[in-house]
């Protein structure tokens, strides 16, 4: 989940590497550990500059309450179905994880976005890289939970603000 | 230019990985040194929160291993 | 005594001067000296040979130096009287003298040292501070070569005609670690007959050892002459094909052995009790640790030649026998170890105290441990920092509860080796300073730093300084955690019914603690069944009759057949596991764990077991020694399946099984051909004797490498055995009526109860003790204990002493009316919670449920003694509601801040 939100952002998900070893496998640990060092190495620096909006909106999608219910769920969900009584597999699922943790990871980056300043569509998208389409698809439903409002038409272009 | 080190923590449960890497040292095995543990009592307990945290404090890179 | 604050004043002014015993003269001492650092009470004594004063009536250097008054020079030796109900022998040895062997030149020649003294040079604290010097001209060695077997394995001149078990093990171990102090340039060789690394994991050690740059050279040095003005040394030697050859080393390290201590026959002779032909304590095979002598016991070398682990299970053993005959005085005359009041440091502001452990030159050689501390006190929250040579050592110890007190230390970081190691130690020295044990972090700048960057020094110290800083930020936010405590069930679960299980439940339920033994098939008596004589004759069946015999007809043990785990949970002091048997599941609750699941020979499609019914395995022959007598020719292959890539350990029994039987087929049939295609010999200890009565019966001994394996066919009229013989360089076609496979000894299928119990096992299946060397019979898992071939392979008598002991440990626990337990378990905040219960159905322990609060639905509850403080509710919580104790997010997050 992480990883793919790391690929979201536009930070990769080479950068967590996830290795599963027993306490005897010293050699294992020395190559995991050499391995991980590479694939970061040749990675190169992660720009804090060009990717703290970015990093500040996965902060708040894993710490985001509805996309902590879907992880934690997940093994009970898959293995034993939901309360309807319905079976999920695991690809069924994760495709619905993949959704909301895109849509929730989207929404933070607009709300900052806004947050730091861009009002219209246009802004937002150039600012965040997300589709216009996507936003305003996306702004409707943050103002129908208010967590965006719209503040009226500026040179008739339509301004939003967070709340 | 002298090659880029990359700033890496890696989340180690204490049971395995911690072990492990412990044991790497016992048998004097040399690996690159960017890594920086921190000892927790179970991969589980690695919040994704602390991955994204550790890449925001200005980390490269993050290691969980269990 | 009380008065010496171990300041070390008057050793500084002493005159009196004497070779030093524990550095094993390379250096001297004074008359007044704490024999060695680690020494416990560690206090200055006098030497009253060279002391001026008690010799000459003057000097008093040392009374007028002493800024305590703690000299006493009318303190004399004086003779106490204990009254005891046991008493156990630890005598330990003597290490062989190798100036009775001339032709090793020891003392003559100052480049030929002993593997004690190059132990000292090889050491921190030793008289080169752990830096490799020849003698001679005190230069770096490059080629150094290591003498096995001087002392043993020989009677040609004052040598023991048995193997001393260890010297194989402890001569790898010194060229490895001289390679690593001097570096790629240091080429260590090793000349032996067997190498002998039959013990758990040193196959591997051995092997690792060849890859690394060791040459093992199988051949015994007949002469050591000095070549040059500078010590350089030329041996001669004779390979195994017969060419005769000539190398220089610039150093020779002699593999001593080991003997029965010159006290032992005064002792022996005091307590009445028999030693062997070698002085060591005389032991039988079926009662390991019980000497001639009801109620005194043995343990270690004092018993024969073996290494630290099994010395430590028969120690464990010999307590056992010990708890067995005081079992009705247990605990009259225990004093409780009372610790001072916790000071409350709520709402202080961290005063945190950072130690840096030098660790000798473990650390301090390779990291700038001053640049540390001095790195350590510029960081927030830091009021004192100092380094220590070895942090653990009790005068250390002592000094760092006097700094947190005298500093007014409310956290203490240390940084030194591991907290899986160490932790716990720390923890205590907090407890004697007033401090609550969680007020405490460890930065592990030894086994994650020093040890695996020691190529690199400013990195090494780099990553130290910014580890310390990692564990400075946690512990300006650590707080206090409360101890826990949970009662114990004041009984055990024996798992298996063999040899080892039946020893360790008898042993247990004859201290007054009942056990249950689960046994998955019909019968108890596992796979000592197929062994009918012990290597020293006795008789295993008619023992077993008896054991199964006492359990069954024990009172306080439950015995159950066909009997499967098929649940188990719990903790140490009060675990529950279900147990099916006969179509119904019971549970039972017990407070302690023995896993003895043993293992059995394993089966070979190799030389045509199976195909042809005249190839056999050890344990057919014997049940059927008859086929024995009317063999003409017999042949037996050592390591069939053991020591290769599949399975890279030794099994340890098979060469002395061989032999054994080899020579039965000599008695049986003095006219027959006995022949033993071996790789390396490895009777070790007194066992080497039977290696020798086998030769001097003629039995013929042939060397087989694992590229070149034996070829066995059928021929017309029986088997044809093809093997190589390196000694007569030419190929051999033997005839035989019947070849005997020593297949080797696997472990029993454990994966499932592996998972039910949590308990972690090697590469080769077998499961994993805490510490192979000091806690060899304890699970990582408190509670949890091991013996018998789950273990390892080994004899009977070794699983016997490894059964008793893990009894022993189980009774540590069983006999306490409560025990502590880990308090670091998760928080749930009643505020937050919504009582969703997913973190009920998420904890792998159930250590979680939901609890009903008036007015406000469920709640999470944490049910603390089950809470293995794993975390992983506190990571799933939607609403962040849980927390864990001292491994807080926030604990957490500021390490992660202070790495990045």
């Amino acid at each position: 989940m992480t990883q793919r939100l790391l690929d979201l952002a536009g930070i990769g998900k080479d950068r967590l590497h996830l290795e599963w070893l027993s306490s005897a496998e010293a050699q294992r640990f020395a190559d995991i550990a050499k391995k991980t060092v590479d694939a970061v190495r040749a990675m190169g620096p992660l720009d804090q500059d060009l990717c703290s909006m970015q990093l500040e909106a996965a902060q708040l999608t894993v710490d985001n309450e509805a996309v902590r219910w879907l992880v934690g769920k997940e093994l009970s969900i898959t293995s034993k179905g939901d309360v309807y009584g319905r079976s999920w597999d695991e690809t069924k699922y994760e495709e619905v994880l993949d959704h909301a943790l895109e849509r929730e990871y989207h929404n933070n980056l607009i709300i900052l976005a806004m947050k730091d300043g861009c009002s219209s569509v246009r802004e937002i998208s150039k600012r965040t890289g997300i589709a216009v389409l996507r936003i305003s698809y996306l702004l409707a439903d943050l103002e129908r939970t208010g967590r965006a409002e719209f503040k009226g038409m500026t040179d008739s272009t339509a301004a939003f603000a967070a709340r | 230019m002298a090659e880029f080190e990359p700033k890496i923590v890696a989340f180690l449960c204490n049971w395995c990985a911690y072990a492990g890497a412990d044991l790497a040292g016992v048998s004097r095995m040399q690996y690159p040194s960017n890594l920086r543990t921190v000892r927790v009592m179970c991969s589980g307990r690695v919040d994704p929160a602390f991955v994204v945290k550790a890449l925001k404090e200005g980390c490269d890179g993050v290691l969980v291993a269990g | 005594m009380d008065k010496c604050i171990a300041c070390g004043a008057c050793t500084k002014k002493c005159p009196g001067k004497k070779p030093d015993e524990y550095n094993e003269g390379i250096i001297s001492r004074k008359a007044i000296y704490v024999p060695y650092p680690q020494a416990v009470p560690l206090k200055y004594a006098i030497d009253p040979e060279i002391c001026l004063y008690l010799q000459k009536g003057k000097c008093g250097t040392c009374k007028k130096v002493c800024p305590t008054g703690a000299i006493n020079y009318d303190d004399k030796e004086e003779q106490v009287t204990l009254k005891v109900g046991s008493v156990i022998v630890t005598a330990g040895f003597k290490a062989f003298n190798p100036a009775k062997l001339d032709q090793y030149q020891h003392g003559t020649l100052p480049n030929v040292v002993t593997s004690l003294e190059f132990e000292r040079y090889l050491s921190a604290g030793g008289p080169t501070a752990g830096h490799i010097k020849r003698p001679s001209d005190g230069k770096e060695p490059r080629k150094i070569a290591w003498l096995q077997c001087v002392g043993s394995r020989d009677i040609n001149k004052c040598d023991n005609e048995y193997c001393s078990s260890v010297c194989c093990m402890y001569a790898i171990k010194e060229a490895v670690i001289a390679r690593e102090h001097l570096g790629k340039d240091c080429r260590p060789a090793i000349f032996f007959m067997d190498l002998r690394s039959h013990g758990k994991e040193f196959e591997k050690y051995y092997n690792r050892a060849k890859a690394d740059g060791v040459r093992f050279i199988r051949s015994r040095v007949h002469s050591i002459t000095e070549i040059d003005q500078s010590g350089t040394l030329d041996l001669r030697y004779v390979t195994e094909s017969g060419d005769i050859m000539n190398e220089t080393f610039d150093m020779v390290v002699l593999s001593i052995g080991m003997e029965a201590p010159d006290s032992i026959m005064d002792l022996a002779g005091t307590l009445g009790i028999e030693l062997n032909q070698y002085h060591f304590v005389k032991t039988d095979d079926l009662s390991p640790v019980a000497t001639s002598k009801p109620g005194i016991y043995v343990a270690g070398v004092a018993q024969g030649c073996k290494d630290i682990p099994q010395s430590v299970m028969e120690a464990s053993a010999a307590a056992c026998s010990a708890g067995i005959s005081l079992a009705r005085a247990r605990g009259s005359l225990v004093r409780e170890k009372i610790f001072p009041p916790e000071k409350q440091i709520t709402g202080q502001e961290p005063r945190i105290g950072v130690f840096v452990c030098n660790c000798g030159v473990n650390i301090g050689g390779i990291a700038d441990v001053p640049a540390v501390v001095e790195y350590a006190k510029t960081l927030p929250g830091v009021t004192y920092a100092e380094e220590n040579l070895f942090s653990c050592s009790q005068d250390t110890q002592d000094k760092m509860v006097e700094v947190i007190r005298e500093q007014n230390l409310n956290r203490v970081v240390v940084a030194a080796c591991t907290p899986r190691t160490h932790e716990p130690l720390f923890q205590e020295t907090l407890r004697n300073a007033n401090l609550n044990p969680y007020l405490f972090e460890m930065a592990n700048i030894r086994n994650q730093c020093t040890w695996v960057h020691s190529d690199n020094k400013e990195i090494a110290t780099r990553k130290a300084k910014n580890l310390v800083s990692m564990s400075v930020s946690r512990a300006r936010l650590l707080e206090a955690v409360p101890a826990l405590s949970v009662n114990v069930d004041k009984s055990a679960l024996v798992v298996g019914g063999g040899v080892a299980g039946m020893t360790a439940a008898l042993s247990l339920a004859n201290q007054g603690f009942p056990a249950t033994i689960v046994e998955k098939t019909e019968e108890l008596g596992g796979a000592a069944r197929d062994i009918h004589k012990t290597w020293q004759g006795q008789d295993v069946q008619k023992f077993l009759k008896d054991l199964i015999s006492k359990v069954e007809n024990h009172p306080d043990i439950n015995v159950m057949i066909n009997a499967e785990i098929t649940g188990a949970s719990g903790f140490v002091g009060n675990f529950e596991t279900m147990i099916a048997a006969g179509g119904n599941t019971s549970i039972v609750r017990h407070g302690a764990t023995i896993i003895a699941t043993g293992g059995q020979a394993s089966e070979t499609d190799e030389y045509l077991l199976g195909k042809n019914p005249n190839v056999t395995r050890w344990h057919d022959l014997e049940h059927n020694p008859d086929k024995l007598k009317k063999a003409e020719s017999v042949v037996f292959i050592q390591c069939v399946g053991s020591r290769d890539e599949k399975r890279p350990y030794c099994s340890r029994i098979c060469c002395t099984a061989s032999i054994k039987q080899a020579i039965l087929a000599k008695d049986l049939n003095p006219g027959a051909d006995v022949y033993v295609l071996y790789r390396d010999i490895r009777t070790f200890g007194d066992r080497e004797v039977l290696y020798k009565e086998a030769r001097n019966k003629g039995v013929i001994f042939i060397r087989y490498s694992l590229e070149n394996k034996p070829v066995v066919q059928e021929v017309e009229g029986g088997l044809e055995v093809l093997v190589f013989d390196p000694v007569l360089q030419k190929k051999l076609a033997i005839q035989a009526d019947l070849v005997n496979l020593a297949t080797a000894i696997v472990p029993h299928d454990n994966e499932k109860l592996a998972s039910l119990y949590k308990l972690s096992m090697n590469e080769d299946k077998f499961f994993m003790e805490a510490h192979a060397k000091l806690r060899p019979v304890d699970f990582a898992t408190d509670g949890l204990f091991l013996c018998g071939l789950a273990h390892y392979p080994k004899p009977i008598e070794e699983n016997i002493a490894q059964a008793m002991a893990a009894a022993s440990r189980a009774a540590t626990i069983l006999s306490k009316p409560s025990i502590q337990v880990s308090p670091l378990v998760s928080q749930i905040n009643a505020e937050k919670c919504i009582g969703c219960g997913l973190c009920v159905s998420i904890c792998p322990f159930g250590a979680i449920e939901l609890e009903e609060i008036e007015g406000k639905g469920k709640r999470a509850k944490n049910i603390s003694a089950s809470c293995k403080g794993c975390g992983l509710c506190a990571s799933s919580c939607p609403q962040k509601a849980i927390d864990m104790l001292h491994f807080r997010d926030e604990q957490i997050v500021a390490a992660v801040i202070a790495a990045a």
